[in-house]
């Protein structure tokens, strides 16, 4: 059963389409790698899943409900979450309040604080810091846990290995399994492709706003993947609209 | 893909706006000698109403300094005219003096009010004129808190009623063309990028606290000089708590919002709407100003560039453009792909 | 000695401007608005509840059950239908309707009540007072002003503290965008603490006009630049700073009418200028910027 289903989308800022004609579905359980340069739109893309901007056209059904119009507030209620690129902590309330604000939803899950402090016990050993005074890598790992506060089905993970010591990369990159275990969909944002092809089920590659490439990271070479990363052997970027889609 | 691009400003109907202003001040200059009296007398309220609404427009709409204190200035101005005239200048001379006076005075009470930000500095030169306001009527030479008249003025009425015309025209359009004069200069593109982004201009390394500084005491210079032109217009200042009367804020705020704020022309045309609108409605009683503030809110809100933003936006008629325009032919029907940095 | 009591009476006073300021600092605090109608509101509080007493007949303690709770309702709907479209136009737009409230009205009012002082009786407590010795004597109703003024101070603490609205008003200080990345719509929010502020500044606004024995349309013109003083004396963010704030510029009005009873504006003017001058951030604030 897919969780998300995204439908010929096309978004972007005024007059500029960063994706178009994108199409592509995540299924239940998924961990969803989302790759590409700089400017290929993954950004956006994670923007008009949470609804902070309005799409052009096209659907995005989440759960079997076409919520492309859905205020950004509402499907969070419903259960998609975003671990936003720079974090983005409350910095004047302590962890646990970013983590209690993190639960505004109210939905029932696996997700408290119990199971959180469980889960990254840094975060445990912060909880009464202000979250203005922590280090690039614990405040990451406080706003994955915020996220999961919201008990989601689908959580959107937007470079969480940005400007962070790779040591602490790989500490929230071996808490992931864990996140996943509790039946969570995740679509997983990142420049880094190494590290994402280890974790993925699927990957997808975007590239100027279209999608050039989909598949399970066993099925594909590496000269495919990064090929389609960086947009070698494809002639026609940019200027028609439908690329190399898979 | 072949995209010509060309930045261009002072398009030819520029000039001919500027050509038309001329001859416009030229003919309002000889008018009380053709037009009765009693006409050009009127306009002498809606010169001072364009110098003022120009003021707050450098002031807001340029530098994004929100004042509700300009009455400070316009209050010593009128009472400048006093102090000047006492030491043997006449009237007029006594308003020159005071509104360059001002201009001085308004350099140390500018690195007080600078100290705020945003609303709270609209508030604090708002206190400052109220203290001013306070100080001034503790003065028995000014007349204590009941206001005073000129001492030695031109007697003749009609000679009178011509200097005073002249004198306030002649400070609207100085208001006007320092506006212009500033604006097209390299100031004017700092002062824009002040107001739209006051760290970043600091970290392009435009003095902001200078710029603004300039502004503030042009737009002090600029009431003082209208604070004059009323206290002379009217022989005296009837009531000190009206000359520092925080209305005086209302009506320039009025007008700037209604003609369009961050151009010329938009406070010129919204000094005219308001001077119509005072002389067929203000003896409509006080319903009259509940209006004005529903409008100003209206405005605010839903026509956020005023009269003149919308007519320029629609015919792109800029007769005074301060701004570059940048002008793009793109030959290629596709649209354009997101390539700048993501945010 | 008669500074003693003066001292005393400007800290009683201190408590209402504390109390007027409350509102305007979590206005400014949670949504980043400088009321300009802040004095002009008090003003309207002040009307509601004198109507409210025409109407009814009650005494004017029980008017703020009326009237604070319908300030509440208003500022909400203020919030929500004016200034949050407002809020989205950039810093100059709040201000601007703001300030068109602030016209409307005192000049609505003069029209339906005229210029004249409409009164708020205090009642019996107008005239009790404690006698502390021969030169200071407290009196009963300032000092239940201080009292009310306190007691809100604390229970507006401890609501943004340890409540859940209370933790979303500061979640949405910091970044109302991921506010509605956790499911927040930012706007109810906003909307209730803009009802708490119209709520605090109307209790102030009835208490105000009946100290001044009753409320006249442009009270506001002159209230909104106590409470303004008051939060920069005590510097922005800090809602014990603006008690403390108040207590300044109220004992700097009483000392100043000693002298002459044209003096205590233009001395209580002076010395937030001196403040301004001197200790820009007030005199517990944080250095805030914009």
């Amino acid at each position: 059963m897919s969780v998300l289903e995204i439908k010929n989308l096309r978004a972007g800022y005024g007059d500029l389409v960063a994706v178009s004609d994108l199409s592509f579905a995540v299924q239940q359980g998924e961990l969803f790698a989302l790759v590409g340069a700089n400017g290929a739109g993954k950004s956006t893309l994670l923007k008009s899943i949470v609804g902070s901007m309005s799409v052009k056209s096209g659907t995005i059904i989440f759960k079997d409900d076409d919520i492309t119009t859905v205020a950004d507030y509402k499907r969070i209620q419903a259960g998609i979450s975003l671990v936003p690129e720079g974090r983005r902590l409350f910095t004047s309330l302590s962890v646990e309040e970013n983590l209690l604000v993190g639960a505004a939803t109210g939905r029932k899950g696996p997700w408290n604080l119990k199971s959180i402090f469980e889960l990254l016990p840094i975060v445990e050993k912060l909880k009464d810091r202000n979250a203005g005074r922590l280090s690039g890598g614990e405040q990451q790992a406080v706003a994955i846990g915020r996220s999961l506060m919201s008990n989601p089905d689908l959580i959107l993970l937007d470079e969480i290995s940005l400007g962070l010591a790779p040591i602490v990369v790989e500490q929230i990159y071996a808490a992931l399994p864990d996140i996943r275990n509790e039946g969570l969909s995740i679509i997983l944002v990142e420049q880094d492709l190494s590290r994402t092809l280890k974790v993925a089920d699927k990957i997808a590659c975007l590239l100027e706003g279209h999608l050039v490439l989909e598949g399970r990271p066993s099925d594909l070479t590496h000269q495919q993947i990064t090929d389609a990363y960086f947009g070698h052997s494809i002639a026609s970027f940019g200027t028609s609209s439908n690329g190399a889609n898979s | 893909m072949s995209s010509n691009i060309q930045i261009l400003r002072s398009p030819k109907k520029a000039a001919y706006g500027s050509a038309g202003a001329l001859l416009l001040f030229v003919a309002l200059a000889i008018a009380p000698k053709i037009l009765d009296q009693s006409i050009t007398n009127e306009w002498v309220k809606l010169f001072y109403l364009v110098t003022l609404a120009s003021m707050w427009n450098l002031l807001a709409g340029y530098a994004g300094m929100i004042s509700v204190g300009q009455q400070a200035f316009i209050g010593l101005g009128a009472y400048g005219v006093f102090v000047f005239n006492d030491h043997g200048f006449s009237a007029y001379e006594s308003g020159i003096i005071a509104s360059i006076v001002v201009g001085v005075v308004a350099v140390p009470i500018s690195f007080l009010a600078f100290r705020l930000r945003g609303g709270y500095f609209a508030i604090g030169t708002w206190v400052i004129a109220e203290t001013l306001r306070l100080i001034i009527i503790r003065f028995p030479s000014l007349g204590s808190g009941k206001g005073r008249n000129i001492q030695n003025y031109t007697r003749d009425p009609i000679l009178r009623n011509t200097y005073t015309y002249w004198m306030a025209l002649g400070v609207a359009i100085f208001a006007l063309s320092a506006c212009f004069i500033l604006l097209r200069s390299r100031f004017g593109l700092a002062l824009q990028s002040i107001r739209d982004n006051e760290v970043a201009a600091n970290s392009l390394g435009i003095k902001v606290d200078f710029t603004k500084r300039v502004v503030y005491v042009i737009g002090a210079m600029g009431c003082a000089a209208a604070g004059s032109v009323i206290c002379i217009q009217s022989i005296g200042v009837a009531s000190p708590n009206a000359i520092f009367g925080v209305s005086y804020s209302a009506f320039m705020i009025f007008m700037v919002l209604i003609g369009g704020i961050g151009t010329i022309e938009g406070p010129v045309m919204g000094a005219l709407l308001y001077f119509f609108v005072d002389k067929y409605f203000s003896q409509s009683g006080l319903w009259y100003l509940v209006i004005l503030g529903v409008i100003a809110i209206i405005a605010t809100l839903f026509f956020p560039k005023g009269i003149w933003g919308e007519i320029n936006a629609r015919w792109n008629l800029s007769l005074f453009p301060v701004s570059y325009q940048v002008k793009i032919e793109n030959n290629q029907n596709d649209s354009i792909h997101l390539s700048k940095k993501e945010k | 000695m008669i500074y003693l009591n003066s001292i005393s009476q400007g800290i009683l006073l201190g408590g209402l401007f504390a109390l007027s300021a409350v509102g305007l600092s979590l206005a400014f605090g949670v949504l980043r608005i400088v009321n300009l109608a802040h004095g002009d509101l008090m003003t309207l509080g002040g009307y509601l509840a004198f109507i409210t007493i025409e109407h009814t007949g009650m005494s004017t303690w029980y008017s703020f059950l009326i009237v604070v709770p319908a300030m509440g309702v208003i500022g909400y709907l203020v919030q929500r239908l004016l200034l949050q479209r407002a809020l989205r136009m950039g810093e100059l737009a709040p201000l601007m309707v703001t300030f068109g409230i602030s016209i409307i009205i005192p000049n609505s009012l003069v029209q339906l009540f005229t210029n004249n002082t409409e009164q708020l009786p205090v009642g019996s407590l107008a005239t009790s007072s404690i006698q502390v010795n021969s030169q200071i004597s407290i009196g009963t109703f300032p000092l239940v002003t201080l009292g009310i003024s306190i007691v809100m101070i604390s229970a507006l603490q401890q609501y943004l503290a340890r409540t859940k609205m209370g933790r979303y008003m500061r979640a949405a200080a910091d970044d109302s965008e991921v506010l509605r990345l956790m499911g927040v719509d930012h706007r109810r929010v906003y909307g209730i603490a803009m009802g708490i502020a119209f709520s605090t500044l109307a209790m102030a606004g009835i208490l105000f006009g009946m100290r001044q024995g009753g409320v006249s349309p442009y009270d506001g013109q002159l209230t909104v630049l106590f409470a303004f003083e008051t939060v920069i004396i005590g510097g922005l963010g800090s809602l014990w700073g603006t008690l403390l704030g108040g207590m300044v510029l109220g004992i700097a009005q009483t000392i100043a009418g000693q002298f002459s009873p044209e003096l205590p504006l233009l001395v209580g003017h002076l010395v937030f200028l001196g403040v301004l001058a001197f200790r820009p951030n007030g005199l517990l604030g944080k250095p805030v910027l914009r």
